[in-house]
């Protein structure tokens, strides 16, 4: 078996930590979220890894697919990443699906743990904790809670990277991206991952329906009679349907995003949705 | 007034929820974001931190705890920040009035994060051609140029619009913008996400169908269920564990 390469340096990591904390937002949509930034944050180590054009073209187009999380523990799923992507190109047998299902399975969990925990948790305690003291009319209260919350977002984010990264290695060094193992491994991430889609359908997705009749001084919304077969079963619909052109209609991404661009414009000016 | 009221719509960009410059989301938005640092900043920038500090901190007890899961924006907690505090130092009103006095600038500020998170699917689709053709200077464009030029234009100009023009022109704006528009923005933001999980769906379908049974489960447990995202994790991880172990015991027998 090839040594396990481990070539990123502190200033590498340091670099897509940066680029990362700072961009991740910046071109956010409702189509693909934190997409755009994930790809770009990751594209010095890409080209290092990947110095053929065709070999690169695939790793920033596998990277351009939808990912959402919190921004702060997202850190340990770059981490993670990178080193999946060392391994790749270094020759271990990591397919795409690997490194897909690894930040679809990641996403969903720890986004939900640090929109709690970091985002609500921490941030509002050391808030309330500087505007008691700023109340009493002291400047100190907004410099305590600037400096301490900056504090523990940087440690945290340069923590989270190094260990996503070793916890990569330290999958490389067990075995685990090799032959069967890795097939496992993808297997059971698809799984969480699958799962993790399946709940994040019903969270984002959030079209309903605004007809209705009226019979007999009964108004009926058809809203509420598909809440009783499914709740959110016109957001099961749309993306069963988009699913369904893309992969046995060969539909592209512009389609589907043309095709719904459409029927949501359209729907809500005659006043279906 | 003129510059100050630059002054304050800029730092006001710089703490807005996508813009990059100062630290991203979490140092930006879940500092200058917060009205606590806000009113301090506005008070510094009017001469009076010690009152915009402590109007600041009043305004920020309303949104404790706001958090933005996932892009949705519950309450336009900068905008209150901003534009509460200026108003409240020079119109020399409470902090509460500050607040309803900045609420129709909200509704503006809304519209301008739907705006913003609708049309950047411009620049990811502009990002897709970029990486084909290997067009780094590209990519970099469309996620730090376009949509900031768009994000910038729809935070500052109203923030600035309001603080030096006063309250009443925040009605006039938000009057501006037409209620089918809203309402079509929403109606598409609500409907781009299954764009993106049809493209995941494909790819993790390729491995095998009965991965879309894993999909109807967490599907069913947050519609019907209401199910916290961790405890779907939790139970993701469980059918991972028995898809793992009857899939390897089928594959026992198989072979013996």
């Amino acid at each position: 078996m090839a040594a396990i390469p481990r070539s990123v340096t502190k200033k590498e990591l340091l670099s897509a930590m940066l680029r990362w904390m700072f961009f991740q937002t910046s071109c956010w949509s409702w189509e693909r979220m934190q997409n755009v930034a994930w790809c770009w944050h990751l594209i010095p180590l890409l080209k290092r890894f990947y110095p053929k054009p065709e070999d690169l073209r695939a790793a920033l187009k596998r990277h351009l697919v939808f990912y959402n999380t919190e921004p702060t523990l997202s850190q340990a799923v770059s981490g993670v990443v990178i080193s999946l992507e060392e391994q790749r190109a270094a020759g271990a047998e990591v397919p795409d699906e690997t490194i897909n299902a690894v930040k679809t399975g990641l996403m969903g969990p720890l986004a939900a743990i640090g929109d709690s925990l970091l985002a609500s948790a921490t941030n509002a305690v050391l808030l309330s904790i500087g505007m008691g003291i700023a109340l009493q009319g002291n400047i100190l209260g907004p410099i305590i809670f600037f400096v301490s919350w900056t504090a523990i977002i940087i440690a945290l984010s340069w923590y989270l990277i190094n260990a996503g990264y070793n916890a990569g290695l330290d999958l490389a060094e067990a075995g685990l991206l090799t032959g069967r193992r890795i097939e496992q491994l993808t297997e059971i991430m698809t799984v969480l991952g699958m799962s993790v889609i399946g709940a994040l359908s019903a969270t984002y997705i959030g079209l309903t329906t605004k007809l209705q009749w009226t019979f007999q001084q009964q108004t009926t919304s058809l809203q509420s009679i598909l809440d009783g077969i499914l709740p959110k079963l016109l957001a099961l619909l749309l993306v069963a349907l988009l699913w369904w052109l893309h992969q046995f209609r060969n539909w592209s991404i512009l389609r589907l995003l043309g095709l719904t661009v459409v029927v949501g414009a359209v729907g809500a000016v005659v006043g279906i949705f | 007034m003129l510059i100050k009221a630059l002054l304050i719509a800029a730092v006001a960009y710089l703490g807005w929820l996508p813009t990059p410059w100062f630290g991203g989301v979490p140092i930006g938005w879940y500092t200058l974001g917060r009205p606590l640092i806000a009113g301090t900043i506005v008070g510094a920038i009017l001469g009076d931190i010690q009152t915009g500090m402590i109007v600041g901190a009043t305004i920020n007890a309303f949104y404790i705890g706001a958090i933005t899961p996932g892009g949705a924006m519950a309450a336009d907690m900068n905008m209150a920040g901003y534009v509460g505090t200026a108003l409240a130092i020079l119109a020399k009103v409470k902090p509460e009035v500050a607040v309803a006095m900045a609420v129709p600038i909200g509704l503006v500020g809304t519209f301008g994060w739907q705006a913003f998170s609708t049309l950047s699917v411009f620049w990811v689709h502009r990002a897709d051609k970029h990486a084909e053709d290997l067009n780094f200077r590209g990519l970099t464009w469309d996620l730090m140029g376009g949509p900031q030029i768009l994000n910038f234009l729809l935070r500052f100009v109203p923030v600035f619009l309001v603080v030096y023009f006063g309250a009443p022109i925040a009605e006039q704006m938000a009057s501006l913008i037409p209620d089918w528009l809203t309402h079509i923005l929403t109606v598409i933001g609500s409907m781009l996400p299954a764009v993106g999980f049809a493209v995941l769906i494909k790819m993790m379908y390729r491995r095998n169908v009965v991965m879309l049974a894993y999909f109807a489960i967490g599907f069913v447990l947050v519609a019907v269920g209401k199910m916290p995202m961790v405890a779907v994790a939790m139970l993701g991880l469980a059918l991972a564990g028995l898809h793992w172990f009857f899939r390897s015991s089928a594959f026992a027998r198989e072979v013996s």
